[in-house]
C-alpha cells in the first residue's frame, strides 16, 4: 500500500468481497471483488437497487462484517482495528437503537462510547438535538418515536464525537420533505467543514446536488463510477460558454456554425439528470446479467 | 498520519455499557416481577411464623438465604440469557460497535452491568432480611423481658444474649457474600452460553441445567472417586471437572445449624469463584471476538 493513496483517501478497498452462506449448498454474493477509493472530503454517492450490495459495504468498511475475501482501509488504517473507527460516524439503515432509551439518553450513551464526558457532552447533545429538530422530543423514549424521529436521532448519533467520516446509509428514508432538503443542507455544509461523507441513497435528485463522485453498484459489483459533472456531460454535444460577444457577433458566429455543418440546439448547459443515467445503467447491467 | 492516535482498552466505555444494561434490564418488566415476588415471599416468612413451631429466628434465617438464592439466581439466570441475543437479534449491537469499541469492552460491560444490578437486589433483600430480622428480635425482646416462654432456670439477662446472639449474627453476611459470588459464576456461564446460542430459552434451560448441576458437584466428585463402574465414569467426570461446584457457596445450611464459617474458608470460596469466573469470561472472549454479528 503506497503512503499516497494511504493518507489521502478516507476509504479504500481492495477486492472486497462478502458472500453469505443462506444454506449448507446456497450462498449469497453480496459484494463482489469491489475496489473503490473515497477521497478525503469528498461526497461520495453509493447508489444501486435494492439488494445490490450497498450496505453490505458500509457494514464491511465498519468491520462489522468480516470479509470473504480483501481488505477496507479507512484513513489508511486496516478496518480490522478499533483505532480506525474513531473518527467514523454511522447512520444504519435501519434505527437498531434501544427503544427504551430517550433521544436525549441515546446520543448521551452514543457520545459516552466515543470517550466524551461533562459539560462537553452534555453541551454536545443539546447542539445535536437541536439540529436535528427533536427538542420538544428529547425526553421521550425512541420505542414512541416515528419512522423519520428515528432517523433524525441516529443521524445526530452518528455525528456525536464530530467525526472526520459520515457513512450515512439512506439518511432520508422516511424523512419528510422539508427535513429531506435540511439533510440535504447539511450534508452540503459539513463538506464545507472538510469532512468525508458517504451517502446511500435512492434520492437520486438529492445524489444529484451533493454527490462530488457516485458508484453505481449492481449484484455486488460496482457497474459505473465516476465524477458527477462528468458522468452526466453529454459527450456528442458541445457547448460554449461565451462572454462579451454583441448580440450581431453571437449571430454571425451561428451563421458560421451553420455553414460547417452544425446546428444549435439550445442554450444553457446540456446535462442529462442523475435519475436517466441510473436507470439506463441498471436496465444495461441487467441485460448483461441475463446474457449470462 | 491525522487518525492514528493509538486506542485501548477503556473502563470508561466498559462502565457506559455496563450502565445502560443496568438501565435496559431495570426498565423490564420481568426484572420487577421477580423482585416484588422475591420481596412478598421475604416478607411472607413472618406470616409463615404463625404456623411453624420451629425456633422462629432459625426458621426467618433459613427461609430468607434460601429465598434470596433462589430469586437470585432466577433473576441472573433469566437476565443472562437475554444480554447478547437482544443484541444480536435486534442488531442494536451495530451502532455500537461502528463507534471504537471493542467487543470485549461490550461483552464485559454487559458482564459488568448484570453483576452489578445483581449486587443491587442483592443489598435490597438483605436490607429486607435485616429488617424482619430485626422486627422479630423486638419480639422476642418483649417476650423475654416479661418473661414469658422462658425455658426452666434461664434468667431474663441470659435470654436477652441468647436472642441477640441468634438475631445478630456476622455468618449471614458471610452467606450472602458466597450467593453474591456464586451468582456472578453462573452469570458467567449465562454469557459464555449466549456467545454461540442465539435462543433466550435454550440459554435458559442450558444455565438452569449447569446450575442444578453445579449444586450436585460435590456429591458427583465424591461418586466419581469411589464408583467403579466404568460406564458412568465419563460422564461424571465431565461434571465434575467442567460444571461449576456451586455447592462450595452454599453455607447457608451449616449457618443454619449453628456450625460457623471462617472467613478463610469464605475467601478460598471467592478465590476459586474468581478463577472460574475469569476462565469462563475469556473463552466467551475468544468466541465472541470471532463471532460473525
Ligand atoms: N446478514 C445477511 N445474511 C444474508 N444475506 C445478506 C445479509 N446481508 C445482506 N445480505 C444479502 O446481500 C445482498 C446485498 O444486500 P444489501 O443490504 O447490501 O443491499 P442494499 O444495496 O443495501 O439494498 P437496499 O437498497 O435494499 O438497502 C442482498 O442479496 C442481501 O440479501
Ligand atoms: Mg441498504
Amino acid at each position: 500500500m503506497d503512503m499516497v493513496s494511504s493518507t489521502s483517501s478516507a476509504i479504500e478497498t481492495r477486492n472486497l468481497s462478502k458472500h453469505f452462506r443462506v444454506s449448507l449448498r446456497r450462498k449469497v454474493i453480496g459484494l463482489d471483488k469491489l475496489n473503490f477509493v473515497v477521497r478525503e472530503n469528498e461526497v461520495y454517492g453509493l447508489l444501486g437497487p435494492n439488494g445490490s450490495g450497498k450496505s453490505t459495504t458500509i457494514k464491511l468498511i465498519l468491520g462489522l462484517y468480516q470479509p470473504t475475501e480483501g481488505e477496507a482501509r479507512l484513513f489508511g488504517m486496516n478496518v480490522e482495528s478499533v483505532s480506525s473507527r474513531v473518527s467514523v460516524g454511522f447512520l444504519p439503515e435501519n434505527p437498531y437503537f434501544y427503544k427504551y432509551l430517550s433521544g436525549e439518553e441515546t446520543v448521551r450513551f452514543f457520545g459516552r462510547l466515543c470517550g466524551m464526558r461533562g459539560r462537553a457532552l452534555e453541551d454536545k447533545v443539546s447542539e445535536l438535538i437541536a439540529m436535528v429538530g427533536l427538542e420538544r422530543h428529547r425526553h421521550r423514549r425512541l420505542g414512541g418515536y416515528s419512522k423519520g424521529m428515528l432517523q433524525r436521532i441516529g443521524l445526530a448519533q452518528a455525528m456525536v464525537q464530530d467525526p472526520k467520516l459520515l457513512l450515512l446509509d439512506e439518511p432520508t428514508a422516511g424523512v419528510d420533505p422539508i427535513g429531506s432538503i435540511e439533510i440535504r443542507d447539511m450534508i452540503l455544509k459539513l463538506k464545507k467543514m472538510g469532512k468525508t461523507i458517504l451517502l446511500c441513497s435512492h434520492l437520486l435528485d438529492q445524489v444529484q446536488d451533493v454527490c462530488d463522485r457516485i458508484g453505481i453498484l449492481q449484484y455486488g459489483k460496482m457497474i459505473l463510477e465516476g465524477d458527477v459533472k462528468e458522468l452526466l456531460t453529454r459527450k456528442d454535444q458541445y457547448q460554449y460558454v461565451i462572454e462579451g460577444l454583441s448580440q450581431e457577433a453571437r449571430s454571425q458566429i451561428g451563421r458560421q456554425i451553420g455553414d460547417k455543418g452544425g446546428r444549435i440546439l439550445r442554450e444553457g448547459s446540456p446535462q442529462t439528470t442523475l435519475e436517466q443515467l441510473f436507470l439506463q445503467t441498471v436496465r444495461q447491467g441487467d441485460n448483461r446479467q441475463e446474457g449470462i | 498520519m491525522s487518525g492514528s492516535q493509538r486506542h485501548f482498552f477503556s473502563f470508561y466505555r466498559l462502565w457506559t455499557i455496563a450502565a445502560n444494561t443496568m438501565t435496559e434490564i431495570v426498565r423490564q418488566k420481568f426484572f420487577y416481577i421477580l423482585l416484588l415476588f422475591g420481596v412478598i415471599v421475604l416478607i411472607l416468612s413472618l406470616f409463615l411464623l404463625e404456623f411453624s413451631h420451629l425456633d422462629r429466628v432459625k426458621f426467618i434465617k433459613d427461609f430468607n438465604l434460601a429465598a434470596i438464592a433462589f430469586f437470585g439466581a432466577l433473576i441472573t439466570i433469566v437476565g443472562t440469557a437475554e444480554l447478547l441475543p437482544l443484541e444480536l437479534e435486534n442488531r442494536t449491537i451495530y451502532p455500537i460497535l461502528a463507534k471504537p469499541v471493542f467487543r470485549l469492552e461490550f461483552l464485559l460491560g454487559k458482564f459488568t452491568g448484570m453483576i452489578s444490578l445483581l449486587l443491587l437486589t442483592l443489598l435490597l433483600m438483605s436490607v429486607i432480611f435485616a429488617a424482619l430480622l430485626f422486627y422479630t428480635e423486638t419480639q422476642l425482646l418483649a417476650d423475654a423481658m416479661a418473661g414469658r416462654g422462658l425455658a426452666e432456670g434461664v434468667t431474663v439477662d441470659e435470654a436477652v444474649r441468647q436472642v441477640k446472639a441468634q438475631v445478630r449474627d456476622a455468618q449471614l453476611f458471610k452467606a450472602i457474600l458466597l450467593i453474591y459470588f456464586k451468582l456472578v459464576i453462573v452469570c458467567a456461564v449465562g454469557i459464555l452460553i449466549a456467545t454461540f446460542a442465539t435462543s433466550v430459552v435454550f440459554n435458559v434451560i442450558c444455565t438452569s441445567i449447569i446450575y442444578i448441576c453445579g449444586h450436585l458437584v460435590t456429591t458427583a466428585r465424591a461418586e466419581w472417586m469411589s464408583n467403579q463402574t466404568v460406564s458412568s465414569k465419563p460422564m461424571l467426570g465431565i461434571l465434575v471437572f467442567f460444571i461449576p461446584d456451586l455447592d462450595a457457596f452454599n453455607i447457608a445450611d451449616a449457618l443454619v445449624l449453628g456450625q460457623s464459617v471462617s472467613w478463610e474458608l469464605v475467601f478460598q470460596t471467592i478465590r476459586y469463584g474468581f478463577f472460574y469466573t475469569g476462565v469462563i469470561l475469556l473463552v466467551a472472549h475468544f468466541i465472541f471476538d470471532s463471532k460473525e454479528i
